[in-house]
């Protein structure tokens, strides 16, 4: 008995500490989340007459959801900017430019890093205009096109997604630069010169000594930038806002739409729903990853 | 001959570094390049009086600058964006140092499964959730104060900010502190002049990137935040968008130059004083 | 794992104590608040409105002694004033006392109960008699009784290039009788200028509302009995004539490159390069805009133009046979009340000042609004406030409204999508049209449907 009670003690004050941080996103996470996941079995809306008597609708969000076109072309265009914008972009060219910078000399490598960081730490709405006026027609890109003869004044109609991926790799690169920068920075000068004695070439140093070394890094940084590509949402409304059509409404762009614009806020939770099973699924397969990883 | 021969290889691999070091710094430079053209505009927008979306549309005033300073659209929003910035940014850092501590020494399944389960949390499309946390705001009545938008800010930012301060200090050796502990100190006690003076860079980091996604935060601000004079500088942006859809565009450059000046201050001079390269090691080696 | 299941349903019960779905207002302070909320889109540079609205709190506090006038401005564009206040509307703790609507966003409000009824209130008031009858229903709701007092209307018209026009035989006063008259100026435009884009209308989602009411609207309430909705029998309009010959002349614009190009009008700020660039660089003939097109060309404009007199003209948008001069469609905003507010008398009282005939009239002229009152209709310095103000005053009484009912803008956005289809090609007419009576009737519920 006394020493159960011991044990809860020491459970607790080893545990302290986490409080804030627990009470703190009780109160602001996991309420709303557990509120809207509820909301999604509602015809709760934001004005007219569900709004204040809304009514249990069992499934018929989900349903409506699965009969939705819209929906599965959403669900398409999200995991295309997650591969191509997050995985593929900022990933593989926040790796390439730590390895370039780690060889590059000093003056080229502060100025260049100030400036890729620049992308990535100006304010959101600023950044989000750069890169309207960047892709827009008798934007930047578009003058430089004419200079060439081309006609590129309606990227953002004729190819969205494409110029969405593309914003995105430009706002977040610098995070996955920085982050292998140093997880590149940690590898051990000896390993890399053994290889050097065995005679490896410089790429073969690189793929089979040191990104095994920093595989841990890459997976999470790759979960990190996974979840954030996911939430991209003003980017989106500022350049394209989800069209022309549907042709850009990713699961964020989607939700907000109907839970604001069209008022179906138990809808759009339904939807928001989805887009956290979406995030989960990633995680699950880079933690898998993680763990098979650890256990060799 | 034996010298000799180590002469010639040194010398040849010598070559061989700056011909490696040349391409490097082109190709580098190549790419910075790019990343740097969709600021251009920027920078040409916001002297130029009649500007637009082009860049060569030029012209030269300051015209722009000085229709966006005013105390009302510029000087009380950026000091409001410096309270719920650096409050949002403490809080995280201070919250996920001590949270991240027991998660990353006392490894259990409860521990890690919630770690999984807050990260997840941490994809969620903010807008989304702004129809409860406004009643949750409502109920706790800390509507329209700076206070409770901070906690939420910072409850938002959590998720992330505790992942990378475990991950952190899981690569820092236990054996630091458990010498510590030899030498009578309380865990806290380990924790605060053991542990953090350690974990300065990773803290940087996390403090940074909280700072400025509140920084550039428009949504939460405006929807919970009813004063104006409360109001940061990602809401007094709206100032240039007029009633009918028209832009100000000079006007607007102008503004996001000095309402990004802040930011990326703050990060320049905490580059150079910690080096982002110490910064980012391990808060994410998990 | 227990432990967590348990901490969750805990949670749970918590959240759904502290959130109610459905806002239950707690009643807010006491019967006699002296105090008066005044929420209003705070949008863009505005400083005359700005002004006006602390005109209005000097007058009603100097009027009311001890009252006072909690100005709450949302700064923003476009929706996000709308998804704001119908947040704060939610509780009673954080519900404006007297806020602005957009007239579209009046229905759903009265359906949602955060408005309350006016008619014990205006019944005392002496300038009431004053309104427009037509403009009065806008305020209207379904039971009859009045929830919105209109702040001021606007309608919408052609603007044009007279020099472009001069080219193709048009000179002094321009008034096209029906579609094919204007197709035809647009077609000898397009012959005599090729570089010229000939006629802007908005449409397709991009444009969102503006796209439907400046777009689509204008051109279906200009056909014979061309409406979405039946008032009297209370149902949406599907498979109407009217509404294919609307999608028609869009298709014609498009097939025939008299307008912009699908991609230009997919360009959120095809809004601003109208005004911007377009007609002061001579690149279009002829939009179809609001009245206040001209502001932006003042000084002190987003885009001043010193010459603009010179060069633009503006005239009314044809109906589609000339069976009436011509049509304009026309929307504007209402004062209204919340139905959670404390002292109600007080809260009216603020209508009342910032209605008075100095201050409504000064709404008019700062706003670029068209008058909704007999008594300024015809004042002098309101005439002569803008050099457009008394023709577009003047075309007020060929205006159309919108359907006043809460599903309005659920099926606007039905319109824009057909809009799209048909002018981005990616469908037929009948196709676009077929879709929208299938959406309508899932959006509306089928019984609500009627086919003309």
């Amino acid at each position: 008995m006394i020493s159960k009670h011991k044990r809860t003690g020491a459970m607790l004050s080893k545990y302290t500490p986490v409080l804030p941080a627990v009470i703190l996103m009780l109160v602001f996470l996991l309420g709303p989340i557990i509120w809207s996941v509820y909301a999604s079995f509602t015809n709760v809306s934001l004005v007219g007459a569900t709004a204040i008597h809304p009514q249990f609708v069992g499934l018929d969000n989900y349903v409506a959801m699965f009969k939705d076109p819209d929906f599965f072309k959403s669900i398409w265009l999200t995991v295309l900017l997650i591969l191509f914008s997050a995985i593929i972009g900022q990933n593989v060219l926040g790796m390439f430019l730590a390895v370039l910078s780690s060889k590059a000399a000093v003056p080229v490598r502060k100025v260049s890093e100030v400036i890729i960081v620049l992308a990535w730490i100006i304010p959101d709405v600023v950044g989000c205009y750069c890169a309207y006026a960047f892709f827009a027609g008798e934007g930047t890109v578009d003058t430089f096109g004419s200079f060439f003869g081309l006609d590129l004044s309606s990227l953002l109609y004729d190819h969205p997604m494409t110029v969405i991926v593309l914003a995105n790799i430009w706002r977040g690169t610098a995070f996955s630069m920085m982050i292998y920068q140093a997880a590149l920075n940690d590898v051990p000068e000896e390993v890399v010169e053994a290889g050097l004695i065995d005679g490896a070439k410089p790429m073969r140093i690189f793929f089979s000594i040191k990104m095994p070394i920093i595989k841990r890094s890459i997976l999470t940084n790759l979960m990190l930038t996974t979840l954030q590509t996911l939430s991209v949402f003003s980017l989106i409304i500022i350049l394209t806002g989800g069209g022309p059509g549907t042709n850009s409404s990713t699961l964020p762009v989607l939700a907000y739409d109907q839970a604001f614009k069209f008022s179906k806020l138990g809808y759009g939770v339904a939807i928001s729903a989805v887009t956290i099973l979406i995030g989960g699924i990633f995680s699950i397969v880079y933690m898998r990853m993680l763990k098979t990883e650890k256990e060799d | 001959m034996m010298s000799g021969l180590q002469h010639s290889r040194k010398g040849g691999l010598g070559s061989r570094k700056r011909t490696v070091k040349v391409v490097y710094s082109i190709v580098l430079a190549v790419i910075a390049v790019i990343f740097a053209l969709p600021l251009c505009w920027l920078f040409i927008a916001a002297f130029n009086p009649h500007a637009t979306l082009s860049i060569t549309n030029t012209g030269f005033s300051f015209d722009n600058f000085k229709s966006v300073v005013s105390w009302d659209t510029f000087g009380d929003p950026i000091l409001n964006s410096f309270i719920l910035s650096l409050g949002t940014a403490l809080l995280v850092v201070i919250c996920s140092v001590l949270a991240a501590y027991p998660l990353a020494r006392f490894k259990t399944k409860v521990s890690s499964r919630s770690l999984n389960i807050i990260l997840f949390a941490s994809c969620l499309p903010i807008t989304s959730l702004m129809v409860p946390v406004y009643g949750i705001f409502v109920q706790l009545n800390i509507i329209d104060s700076m206070t409770g938008t901070i906690l939420f800010m910072a409850a938002a930012g959590l998720p992330m900010g505790i992942f990378m301060m475990r991950n952190f200090i899981a690569s820092i050796p236990p054996d630091l502190e458990e010498a510590a502990w030899v030498d009578g100190a309380s865990r806290l006690g380990a924790l605060r002049r053991i542990v953090v003076p350690l974990m300065m860079p990773s803290i940087v980091v996390i403090f940074i990137s909280e700072f400025a996604s509140t920084w550039g935060n428009f949504f939460v601000p405006f929807m919970l935040l009813m004063s104006p004079e409360k109001q940061p500088a990602a809401v007094s942006i709206y100032t240039f968008f007029g009633q009918h859809g028209t832009v100000a565009y000079g006007q607007l450059a102008a503004f996001s130059l000095l309402y990004s000046i802040p930011i990326v201050l703050i990060y320049v001079i905490t580059e150079s004083r910690v080096g982002n390269n110490s910064m980012m090691a391990g808060s994410v080696k998990g | 794992m227990k432990r967590i299941v348990k901490s969750v349903i805990a949670a749970t019960a918590a959240v759904m104590t502290l959130v109610p779905l459905a806002s239950c207002g707690s009643g807010s302070s006491s019967a006699e608040s002296k105090t008066v909320k005044l929420a209003y889109q705070d949008s863009g540079d505005n400083s005359t409105y700005t002004k006006w609205i602390k005109n209005v709190k000097k007058e009603f506090e100097a009027a009311n002694k001890g009252a006072t006038l909690k100005l709450v401005p949302v700064k923003s564009t476009g929706d996000d004033y709308g998804n704001k206040l119908s947040l704060m509307n939610r509780s009673a703790s954080t519900a404006p006392d007297v806020m602005f609507l957009d007239s579209s966003m009046l229905r759903p409000y009265i359906e949602s109960e955060y408005v309350a009824p006016l008619d014990s209130y205006l019944k005392g008031w002496k300038d009431w008699d004053q309104y427009f009858d037509n403009i009065k229903e806008v305020g209207k709701g379904d039971d009859g009784q009045t929830y919105g007092v209109s702040l001021g209307t606007d309608t919408r018209g052609i603007w044009y290039r007279k020099d472009l026009l001069a080219g193709v035989g048009i000179k002094g006063d321009w008034q096209p009788k029906t579609w094919d008259e204007l197709l035809s100026v647009a077609r000898k435009v397009k012959e005599k200028y090729p570089n010229v884009m000939p006629l802007n209308l908005y449409t397709g989602k991009a444009q969102a509302e503006t796209g439907v009411m400046q777009g689509f609207e204008m051109l279906l309430y200009g056909t014979k009995d061309g409406s979405l909705y039946d008032s009297s029998a209370k149902k949406w309009i599907t498979g109407s004539k009217q509404f294919k010959d609307s999608l028609n002349f869009i298709n014609t614009l498009f097939k025939e490159k008299l307008g912009p190009t699908a991609q230009q009008a997919s360009d959120a700020q095809l809004g601003n390069k109208v005004p911007g660039e377009w007609l002061p660089q001579g690149k279009l003939a002829m939009t179809v805009d609001g009245n206040w097109l001209n502001s932006t060309w003042q000084s002190g404009g987003d885009y001043e133009w010193k010459d603009w007199q010179k060069k633009i003209g503006w005239t009314g948008f044809p109906t589609q046979d000339g069976s009436a001069a011509m049509t304009t469609m026309s929307g504007g905003w209402v004062a209204a009340m919340s139905s959670k507010a404390a002292n109600k008398d007080l809260a009216f009282k603020v209508i009342e000042t910032m209605q008075s005939k100095a201050n409504a009239k000064s709404y008019y002229i700062g706003q670029g609004q068209i008058a909704v009152r007999k008594d300024i209709e015809n004042d002098k310095e309101y005439l002569s406030s803008s050099p457009t103000t008394a023709y577009f005053t003047k075309i007020a009484q060929y205006a159309h409204f919108r359907p006043m009912t809460s599903k309005y803008n659920e099926v606007s956005s039905l319109i824009s999508v057909a809009t799209e289809s048909v002018m981005t090609g990616q469908q037929s007419v009948d196709q676009a049209m077929s879709q929208y009576d299938t959406s309508l009737a899932s959006t509306v519920g089928s019984g609500n449907v009627i086919k003309k």
